[in-house]
């Protein structure tokens, strides 16, 4: 599930350097949704932050 | 300034958020600490930041390349100011996760790096002169080459980050603190 949004990112690039400007945005959002999802899962616990 | 001028300065962004990337990988397979997932979820928005200048630097300015750049570096900036409230109140236990770089753990010297670029953006965007003639930006040779660049740099460092993380993460989410690469265990999540 981490590995999946470099994969998104690397295809992004790659879109866009064959000159494809929407796809390549499109698959930017999608990697920007992925990390969202998996920050969601990981930031759960309470902070520490009282003494 | 001209285009050319800002074409330099986007793409020496890129070069500077690589070095940033590199030095996270020598931590990771020359120090042998392994990246917790809030360090990849900043690594994942660093790439976010390079791929807007990436645009700019294939298609032309524009603001909206811009844009995409300014929302990753704040959605990085809210995860690695998230990883210093986590140990911000240190205890007996908790010296904040992974070696300090002067004085400074590497999930700080994210959100500098992160508040640094959106400052940076920020200074680029005042210069208006370079959303016009945008017909003719690939016309100009010296922006194929550093989009070329620019793209090597970025496409290889994603799918070499993509492995690693294969291999420490499996298919599934990634343990909240890694001591080894879930792959070489034989455990796949």
């Amino acid at each position: 599930m981490m590995t999946l949004p470099f994969l998104t990112f690397a295809l992004a690039f790659w879109l866009g350097w064959k000159n494809r400007r929407k796809p390549a945005i499109i698959l930017f959002v999608v990697s920007i949704l992925l990390v969202i999802v998996v920050a969601k899962y990981h930031i759960t616990n309470e902070l520490n932050l009282q003494f | 300034m001209n285009n050319q001028n800002i074409a330099y300065i986007n793409f020496l962004g890129i070069i500077i958020v690589s070095a940033i990337l590199s030095g996270a990988y020598y931590f990771q397979f020359v120090m042998h600490e392994y990246p917790c997932p809030l360090c990849l979820l900043q690594r994942l928005c660093f790439f976010g930041l390079m791929f807007g200048l990436f645009l700019n630097l294939r298609f032309g300015f524009s603001s909206a390349h811009y844009g995409l750049s300014i929302l990753s570096a704040l959605l990085g900036a809210g995860i690695s100011y998230r990883q210093i409230l986590l140990h911000v109140c240190p205890s007996p236990t908790d010296h904040g996760f992974g070696t300090p770089v002067l004085g400074m753990h590497l999930y700080s010297w994210a959100l500098v790096a992160f508040l640094s670029g959106i400052l940076a953006i920020a200074l680029l965007l005042l210069s208006s002169g370079q959303f016009e003639k945008k017909e003719n930006h690939q016309l100009t040779p010296g922006f194929k080459v550093l989009a070329n660049l620019a793209f090597g740099i970025c496409f290889l460092l994603a799918l070499t980050n993509g492995l690693a993380t294969f291999f420490e993460c499996g298919i599934g989410f990634c343990p909240d603190d890694p001591d080894s690469y879930m792959l070489f265990n034989g455990e796949w999540w």
